[in-house]
C-alpha cells in the first residue's frame, strides 16, 4: 500500500510537469500595444503623427536635463551671445568654432534629428495604409508628416550639408539600411522641397478648435520659400513669398506680445512649436529659464543664464528701438513678477553686462513645476520673417526698391514704429546690410541669423568684420572658410558607418 | 557540506566549493549585515562596500564582473532561490553559507547561477532540551578617514585666484555672515549599531524546532541616517512515522530606513562655501551669496525626508517520502513576498529665497511609492542514492518552476505648508488637484528540468555530471529551450596504493566543465511594441495636451540565451598531519552572446534592440589554505586567501568596438570598461616649455598640464588618448587569524585589492573648475603658483584655456589597499561562575571593524570615492549567552 501511494505521488508530479510547462512562461508586457495591432484607424493616426511634432521640443535642444526648445548651433552662430561657463564645452565650442566630431553636440543634433524624421515615416509609410478613416484627415496627416520631415531635413542640412536620406521605415534585416551614405546638400534640399511642395497640396488653410497649431499650407509654403532661396532658385523664391502674401497674414501690433504667452497662435504665427505650462507635465517650454538672467531671481528656480547677449547685440539696435528693451536686461532695467514685486537687472554674476529679456516670464502662479514650466509657444516661423524672406527674394531678383518697402513693413510695426527708410537713397549694397540688419535684431535670440549668414553667402565676410569685436568675450576671428559653415559629422555615426559617411571638411 | 539540492562530503566535491559557518564570521563581524559576512573569507569572492548607509545592500561578485548583465550572484536561503539578496537577512539567523564558484558545482541552479550561487542555511531546531541563544553588541562608528577641504582664508584665496589669472577682477566673495566652516563636521556625527538576537532551539526526535528573533538598530554616520530591523524566523522539522519527513521554513523581515539624500549631502557638504557661517545671530541658517546654485547641505539634512521601508516574507514547506530504501521524492513550495514602501519629501528652502532672491525654489513636494513582489517557487525532486560494493551512486531528477510578478504605485504632490515631518503625506498637499501618479507592472517565469548523477568508486574516483534545461518568459518561444550540460571529476590520488608520501595525507585533483545561460536582462527582451510618449504635445486654441505614441525599440525576437562557460582545474591537499589544508584552482569562463543594446547608427531613429553580442572572458587563480596548530594551550589557524582574475572583452558589437571620446568604454582586447583618457605628463613651468611642446590648445599657458603626445603629430588632439586606468582590480586578498588561549579567542580579519583605479577628482575642485566658488580640496594648495612650485597640480584659472579638465591620468587614483576588516577578543567566562547564574557558555568580546586601511587613497575610502556614504570604522562591544 505505501508503495502503491509513492508511485501516486511520483505520476502526479510528473502529470503536473508536463501540465504547466507552456502557458506560464508566455508573458507579455504590460501598457503598451504590439506592432501589428497598431496603425488600424483614425485614432492611431493621430497619434502617430503628434509624436511627429512632439520630437520638435527634443530635437532643437543640447543637453543638461530635458531642457527643450533652444538650438544651441542657431544661437551661437548668431554671434549675438555669449554663454554661461558652465556651458562652454556644450555652447562655448560653437561660439568658438571649436567643436569637434567627438563633441556631445554633433551628434545630439543628428541623433533627435533622425528620430523626428523616423516617426514622420511611421506616419507616410503607415497611414496610408489604414482603411479606416476619412480619406480627407488621412491626406491632412500624411502631409503634416511630410511638413515635419521637411522641417527635420532642413535643419540637418543646415547643420551638416549632405546627411543620408531615410524617406522609409529602415529594415533591421537589411546590412545596407545601417550604412547609408550621406547625399548631397542639393540633394536634401530637394527632398526637403518635395516634401514641402506635398505637404502644401495636402494641408489646409487654417485649423479650428483643438487642431490649431498643427502645420498648415501657410507653413509649408514658408519654409519652403526658405528653402528655395537656400536653393538659389530666386525667381520660384519670389513666386512663393507672393504667394504668401494673398494668405492674410498680418504683424501684430505689440512686439513684446510674440514672446510673453499673451498672443499665442496671431495672424504673424506661421508656424509655432507649441507650449504650455501644466502642472507635472513636461509641455511647458524650459526657454524662460534657461534664458532668464542668472541669478537675478527673475523667474523660479533662480535662471539659469545660458546665454548673454554681448554688447556688439546691444549696439546693433538703433538709438529708440523699441526692441532692444524687449530683448534685452541693460543694467538698471526692471522686471516685474506676477506678484507685482519688481526686479532690477545687476548683472549679478558677472557676465557680459546684459541678460536675456525675450521670452523670460514669470509663469503663471501654481504652475512652477521643474524646468519646463514656461507657457510661450516658440516661434519657428513668423510672418516678420517671411517678410524679411520675401525682401531677400525681391534682393536677389533685383528689385532693391521694392525690397526696401518690405523692410520698411517690419520697421513700421505700430510698437516699432522707426523711421521708414528711403528706397531712392539706398544703393544694393545698403539695403542688403538694411535686410542684414533689420533680420539681426527682429529675430534676435531666435536663432535665426546665424543660419540666415550662411544662406546669404556672406558668413566668412561678416566673422572677420566682428573679429576683435568684444574680446574676450567672442573668437569670431576662428572661423574658418569652408569648414566652419557647418557642423562636423559626429565621429560616433562616421565609426558607426564603417566608414561609409565622410567628414565635412577641415575637421 | 550543503550544495545544490543536497550535502555532499567536502572530501568528495568535484567543483569549486567553499562553505564557511557562522563561527566563522561571528555575530558582530557583520555591521548588521549578512553579505559581509562574505568579505574576505573565500578566495574569488568580493563584497562591494558601498558605503555604510545604515540599511544598504553591498553586492557580491564571484570570480569578477561578467557579464554585463547582472552579476549578482544566485542567492538561495533554505532551499528556496530568493529575488532580492540577502541583506535583510539578519546574520545571527545564519547556521552556514556555502558559496558554488564554479559551472558544475553551479549547474542545478541553471539560468540564475551563471555568477555563481551563495547557498544559506539557518540555525534549525536540535534534539534536547530548549537552549536558549542570547547576543548582544553595541558599537560606536566613525569615519575611516579624513579628508581635508580648505579653510575659509583659502578658499577666498583660491577663488580670486582663479580671476586674476584669467586676467580678470577678483570676486570680493563677502559672505552673508562671515566664518569658517567645515561642512562635512556638519553633517557628520559618530554612528552606532545596537543588536538583540535571540534564539531558542530543542525539540524531540520526531519534532524539532528554533525560532529566533533580532532587532538591529544603527544611527548613520551621516546625522539623519539610521536603520531598523525586526526580524522573526521559524524553522520547523517534524518526522510523519519513518518514511515522511515535513520541513518549514519561515521567515518575517520589517526594515526601515531613514536616508535623506546621502550622496547629495556630503556633495553639497563638499562644495559648499567655506568662508560662510553656518548660524546667523538669529541661530537662521546662511545662504551662498548669488551665483552659487548648489543647495544648503544642511537644509536637506534637515528637512528632507527619505524614508524606506521593506517588509519581507519567505517561507517554504517541504516534504520528503522515503518511496523505498535511498528512492526519495520530495517536493517544496515556497513563497516570497517582498513590499517596499518609500516616502521622498523635497523640502522648501533649499535655496535662499530672501534679499536678492536668487535661486528661488518655491514649491516642496512628495513623492510616495510602493511596490510589491510575489514569487511563488515549486520543486519536485525524485532522488536515488544507492551503494553498490565500491560503487556509490548519488542521483537526482528535478523539475523546477517559478514564477514573478511584480507591481508598483506611486503618487506625487507639490505645496506643503511647511516642511514639518506630519506634514509628510499626500493628503496634506495644498495642490491636490494636481496629484500625479503612476503604475507598472511586470511579470517573468521559468521551469526547468534537471537531471545530476554523482558517481564515487571507492572514494578514489569521483564524478559528476549535470543536464539542464531551461525554458524562459524572457526569450522568444522559438528560442526559449535551451540545454546546458556540465561534467566534473576528481581523483583523489592520496588513496592509491602507490602514494606514500608521508607528509601528504589527502590530495585530490579535480576538473569540471560546464554550461550556463543567463537571461537576466529586461523582463521583455524580444518583444518590440508602440508606447505612450511620456510627453504629451500641446494644440488647439484650449492648449489641450495631446498624447502621442512612439515606438520603442527595433524587434529582435532572435533574441537567445547568453552562455557561459566555466573549466575549473583543482587541488585540495592536507598536509604535515592535517594541520595544513590547501586548495588551488584556476578557472576560465566564458560569457558569450551576451544580452546589450548596443547603440547603433542612429539612421533608424529608435534605440536599439536587445542582442547577443559581446564575449567577456574571466580566467585566474585562487589560492587558499589554512593552518593550523596547538603550541601548548595555544590554539592557532592562519587562513590567508588570494585571487587573481583578468578580465577580457573578446568581443563586442560593431558598434561598441569604437575608441570614444567619453570615459568608461569597453574595447575588445582590454578589460571590460577601461577607460581612455590623455596621459599627463607634468606642468609647463614657462612660455618656453609650452613653446617646445606639441600645441596644446591656443591659449594654453604656464601652470597649465603638458599631455604626451603619443603619436608623435605636434600636436595634442583625441588621438593622443590612450587606454589609462582600470576600474576592476585584478586583485584580491583576505586573510583570517584565529588564536585560543584558555577562554580567550582573538579574531582577525585582514582584507586587500590590488590594481585597479578610481576615476574621480582627487584635489576636490578641478572638475568644478568652472564654479569657482565649489573650489574646496586642501591638496589644491599645492598647485602650479609660478615656475618651480609644481609639477603635478596645474594652476587654477577661469575659462581653463588648457581644459586641464580632460580626462587624463592626472584623474586617476590607485585604490590598492589592505584594510584590518575586523579584529575581535573574545573571553568565555569560567563554567564554575556562569553555571550559578544557570549559564552554560558566557562570552563577552570586543571588536574593531575597519579599523586600520592601509592606502595612499585621498577620499573617504578606496571603495567608495568621496561623493557616497563613507564606510564606518567602528568598536564593539558584545556577550554571547547560552542557557
Amino acid at each position: 500500500m505505501k508503495k502503491y501511494n509513492g508511485l501516486t505521488i511520483l505520476a502526479m508530479v510528473i502529470l503536473l510537469v508536463s501540465s504547466c510547462t507552456d502557458e506560464f512562461l508566455d508573458k507579455q508586457p504590460f501598457a503598451v500595444t504590439s506592432s501589428d495591432a497598431f496603425f488600424t484607424s483614425e485614432q492611431d493616426a493621430l497619434l502617430a503623427v503628434n509624436a511627429a511634432y512632439e520630437e520638435l521640443k527634443r530635437f532643437k535642444h543640447g543637453g543638461r536635463n530635458d531642457v527643450n526648445a533652444y538650438d544651441a548651433t542657431g544661437l551661437m552662430w548668431s554671434g549675438n551671445v555669449h554663454e554661461h561657463p558652465d556651458l562652454v564645452s556644450t555652447f562655448g565650442i560653437v561660439r568658438t568654432f571649436t567643436i569637434q566630431p567627438t563633441d556631445n553636440l554633433a551628434n545630439h543634433n543628428w541623433w533627435r534629428g533622425y528620430v523626428g524624421i523616423q516617426r514622420c515615416n511611421q506616419v507616410i509609410q503607415n497611414v496610408s495604409e489604414i482603411e479606416n478613416i476619412d480619406s480627407g484627415v488621412r491626406d491632412r496627416i500624411i502631409g503634416e508628416a511630410y511638413f515635419l520631415r521637411g522641417l527635420y531635413y532642413h535643419y540637418l542640412t543646415m547643420w551638416y550639408g549632405g546627411v543620408p536620406i531615410v524617406d522609409r521605415l529602415l529594415d533591421p534585416g537589411q546590412e545596407e539600411d545601417f550604412v547609408i551614405p550621406r547625399s548631397t546638400k542639393e540633394e536634401i534640399l530637394a527632398l526637403v522641397k518635395s516634401d514641402l511642395e506635398k505637404a502644401e497640396s495636402m494641408l489646409p488653410t487654417s485649423y479650428s478648435g483643438d487642431d490649431v497649431g498643427r502645420a498648415t499650407r501657410g507653413a509649408a509654403k514658408a519654409l519652403l520659400l526658405k528653402v528655395l532661396l537656400w536653393q538659389k532658385d530666386y525667381p520660384a523664391a519670389l513666386a512663393k513669398a507672393q504667394e504668401i502674401e494673398g494668405m492674410g497674414y498680418s504683424l501684430v501690433d505689440e512686439y513684446t506680445s510674440l514672446f510673453d504667452g499673451s498672443n499665442e497662435n496671431s495672424s504673424e504665427s506661421v508656424f509655432e512649436i507649441q507650449f504650455a505650462a501644466v502642472t507635472g507635465e513636461n509641455t511647458g517650454s524650459s526657454l524662460s529659464l534657461i534664458y532668464g538672467p542668472n541669478g537675478e531671481g527673475m523667474v523660479p528656480n533662480g535662471g539659469w543664464g545660458f546665454v548673454r547677449p554681448l554688447p556688439d547685440l546691444v549696439n546693433e539696435y538703433e538709438e529708440g528701438d523699441s526692441r532692444k528693451s524687449a530683448t534685452v536686461f541693460e543694467i538698471g532695467d526692471t522686471f516685474t513678477k506676477n506678484n507685482g514685486s519688481v526686479i532690477t537687472f545687476e548683472d549679478r554674476v558677472n557676465g557680459t553686462g546684459f541678460g536675456t529679456r525675450k521670452y523670460v516670464t514669470d509663469p503663471p502662479s501654481g504652475t512652477t513645476v521643474g524646468i519646463n514650466y514656461a507657457p510661450q509657444n516658440f516661434h519657428e516661423i513668423r510672418y516678420a520673417e517671411v517678410i524679411l524672406l520675401y525682401a531677400e527674394a525681391l534682393l536677389r531678383n533685383g528689385q532693391k526698391d521694392a525690397a526696401v518697402e518690405q523692410i520698411n513693413r517690419v520697421r513700421a510695426r505700430p510698437s516699432v514704429d522707426l523711421p521708414l527708410l528711403d528706397p531712392g537713397t539706398l544703393t544694393d549694397q545698403q539695403a542688403w546690410e538694411a535686410l542684414y540688419h533689420e533680420y539681426r535684431v527682429e529675430l534676435a535670440l531666435e536663432a535665426r541669423f546665424g543660419y540666415a549668414l550662411r544662406r546669404w553667402g556672406i558668413a566668412s565676410e561678416w566673422y572677420a568684420s566682428k573679429a576683435g569685436i568684444d574680446s574676450p568675450l567672442t573668437e569670431f576671428e576662428n572661423f574658418k572658410s569652408g569648414k566652419d559653415e557647418v557642423l562636423p559629422i559626429p565621429q560616433r555615426q562616421i565609426d558607426f558607418s564603417d566608414g561609409t559617411l565622410d567628414q565635412n571638411p577641415g575637421y | 557540506m550543503i550544495v545544490g539540492y543536497g550535502t555532499q562530503q567536502a572530501k568528495d566535491l568535484t567543483g569549486s566549493v567553499k562553505q564557511i559557518s557562522s563561527d566563522d564570521f561571528k555575530d558582530n563581524a557583520t555591521g548588521g549585515n549578512s553579505t559581509l559576512a562574505l568579505q574576505g573569507r573565500i578566495a574569488g569572492v568580493r563584497v562591494v562596500n558601498t558605503g555604510s548607509s545604515p540599511g544598504a545592500a553591498p553586492s557580491i561578485r564571484i570570480r569578477g564582473t561578467t557579464s554585463r548583465n547582472s552579476n549578482e550572484p544566485l542567492y538561495v536561503i533554505d532551499g528556496q532561490i530568493v529575488s532580492t539578496g540577502i541583506s535583510f537577512l539578519n546574520p545571527n539567523d545564519i547556521e552556514s553559507i556555502t558559496v558554488l564558484k564554479d559551472a558544475s558545482a553551479a549547474a542545478i541552479y541553471g539560468s540564475r547561477a551563471a555568477a555563481g550561487v551563495v547557498l544559506i542555511t539557518t540555525k534549525r531546531g536540535i534534539v534536547g532540551k530548549p537552549t536558549i541563544e542570547f547576543s548582544s553588541y553595541y558599537s560606536f562608528d566613525n569615519m575611516t578617514n579624513e579628508v581635508g577641504l580648505l579653510n575659509a582664508e583659502d578658499y577666498v584665496t583660491l577663488n580670486q585666484e582663479w580671476y586674476i589669472n584669467a586676467g580678470e577682477e577678483p570676486n570680493p566673495l563677502t559672505p552673508a555672515v562671515a566664518g569658517d566652516t567645515n561642512w562635512l563636521d556638519e553633517v557628520f556625527r559618530t554612528g552606532s549599531q545596537q543588536n538583540f538576537h535571540l534564539a531558542v532551539r530543542g525539540g524531540s526526535e520526531n519534532n524539532r524546532y528554533a525560532v529566533q528573533a533580532g532587532y538591529f538598530h544603527q544611527e548613520g554616520l551621516l546625522k539623519t541616517t539610521s536603520f531598523d530591523r525586526y526580524s522573526f524566523r521559524v524553522n520547523n522539522d517534524i518526522n510523519v512515522g519513518r518514511q515522511f519527513e515535513l520541513t518549514s521554513s519561515l521567515d518575517i523581515t520589517y526594515g526601515q530606513r531613514a536616508r535623506t539624500s546621502e550622496g547629495g549631502i556630503v556633495y553639497r557638504a563638499f562644495q559648499y562655501p567655506k568662508n560662510l557661517a553656518v548660524r546667523d545671530a538669529e541661530g537662521n541658517l546662511v545662504f551662498a551669496g548669488p551665483g552659487f546654485t548648489l543647495g544648503h547641505p544642511l537644509v536637506e539634512l534637515e528637512n528632507n525626508g527619505y524614508d524606506q521601508g521593506n517588509l519581507r516574507g519567505i517561507g517554504n514547506v517541504s516534504g520528503e517520502y522515503e518511496i523505498l530504501q535511498g528512492l526519495k521524492l520530495k517536493t517544496t513550495f515556497g513563497v516570497e513576498y517582498s513590499s517596499n514602501n518609500s516616502k521622498n519629501f523635497s523640502p522648501i528652502a533649499l535655496y535662499p529665497t530672501d534679499g536678492n532672491n536668487v535661486n528661488n525654489r518655491p514649491n516642496n513636494s512628495l513623492g510616495v511609492g510602493t511596490d510589491r513582489l510575489f514569487v511563488w517557487n515549486w520543486d519536485n525532486q525524485l532522488s536515488y542514492r544507492k551503494a553498490f560494493g565500491e560503487h556509490t551512486l548519488d542521483a537526482i531528477l528535478l523539475y523546477t518552476a517559478q514564477e514573478s510578478d511584480f507591481v508598483n504605485y506611486g503618487l506625487f504632490a507639490r505645496d506643503f505648508l511647511t516642511n514639518d515631518p506630519s506634514l509628510h503625506v499626500i493628503d496634506a498637499s495644498l495642490s491636490l488637484d494636481e496629484l500625479t501618479g503612476n503604475n507598472g507592472r511586470r511579470q517573468w517565469a521559468i521551469s526547468s528540468l534537471v537531471g545530476r548523477l554523482n558517481y564515487n568508486y571507492k572514494g578514489k574516483y569521483l564524478l559528476t555530471g549535470t543536464v539542464r534545461r531551461d525554458n524562459s518568459s524572457r526569450i522568444h518561444p522559438d528560442f526559449r529551450d535551451a540545454t546546458f550540460p556540465s561534467v566534473s571529476a576528481g581523483w583523489v590520488i592520496s588513496e592509491e596504493s602507490f602514494f606514500d608520501v608521508l607528509f601528504i595525507d589527502r590530495l585530490k585533483v579535480r576538473g569540471g566543465w560546464g554550461e550556463i545561460g543567463n537571461e537576466r536582462t529586461s523582463d521583455y527582451p524580444y518583444q518590440s511594441s508602440f508606447v505612450p510618449n511620456n510627453t504629451p504635445y500641446i494644440l488647439g486654441v484650449n492648449q489641450n495636451q495631446v498624447p502621442n505614441v512612439v515606438a520603442d525599440r527595433i524587434q529582435n525576437s532572435a533574441l537567445q540565451w547568453e552562455v557561459s562557460t566555466t573549466t575549473n582545474i583543482g587541488l585540495d591537499a592536507n598536509l604535515f598531519d592535517n594541520r595544513l589544508s590547501l586548495t588551488l584552482d584556476y578557472f576560465k569562463k566564458d560569457t558569450e552572446g551576451i544580452i546589450v543594446q548596443p547603440e547603433f547608427t542612429a539612421l533608424f531613429g529608435l534605440p536599439p534592440a536587445f542582442q547577443n553580442t559581446s564575449h567577456i572572458r574571466n580566467s585566474g587563480i585562487e589560492i587558499a589554505f589554512t593552518y593550523a596548530d596547538d603550541i601548548g594551550e595555544l590554539y592557532f589557524e592562519i587562513s590567508p586567501n588570494y585571487a587573481y582574475v583578468k578580465n577580457e572583452v573578446v568581443t563586442l558589437s560593431p558598434s561598441e568596438d569604437l575608441r570614444d571620446s567619453s570615459i568608461g568604454k569597453s574595447r575588445v582586447g582590454q578589460p571590460l570598461s577601461r577607460r581612455i583618457g590623455w596621459v599627463a605628463d607634468g606642468i609647463f613651468q614657462n612660455q618656453a616649455e609650452v613653446d617646445a611642446h606639441a600645441t596644446q590648445l591656443p591659449n594654453t599657458a604656464p601652470g597649465d598640464v603638458r599631455f604626451k603626445d603619443l603619436n608623435g603629430d605636434g600636436k595634442i588632439d583625441a588621438d593622443d588618448r590612450d587606454w589609462i586606468g582600470n576600474s576592476l582590480p585584478p586583485h584580491d586578498f583576505g586573510v583570517s587569524i584565529l588564536l585560543e588561549y584558555k577562554n580567550f579567542d582573538l579574531n582577525i580579519l585582514g582584507v586587500g585589492q590590488a590594481g585597479g583605479d578610481i576615476a574621480w577628482d582627487p584635489f576636490f575642485g578641478y572638475h568644478n573648475f568652472i564654479r569657482p566658488l565649489e573650489i574646496t580640496g586642501a591638496a589644491l594648495l599645492n598647485r602650479w603658483r609660478g615656475e618651480g612650485t609644481s609639477n603635478f597640480l596645474p594652476r587654477i584659472v577661469k575659462g581653463d584655456p588648457n581644459t586641464n579638465r580632460r580626462f587624463s591620468t592626472l584623474y586617476l587614483e590607485d585604490t590598492d589597499y589592505f584594510r584590518i576588516q575586523n579584529i575581535q577578543l573574545g573571553y568565555r567566562l569560567p563554567q564554575n561562575l556562569i553555571e550559578d547564574w544557570g549559564l552554560t557558555n558566557l562570552r563577552i568580546y570586543t571588536a574593531g571593524q575597519n579599523l586600520f586601511t592601509f592606502s595612499d587613497f585621498n577620499g573617504f575610502d578606496p571603495q567608495t570615492g568621496y561623493t557616497g556614504y563613507p564606510v564606518a570604522g567602528s568598536i564593539y562591544f558584545g556577550v554571547n549567552a547560552t542557557f
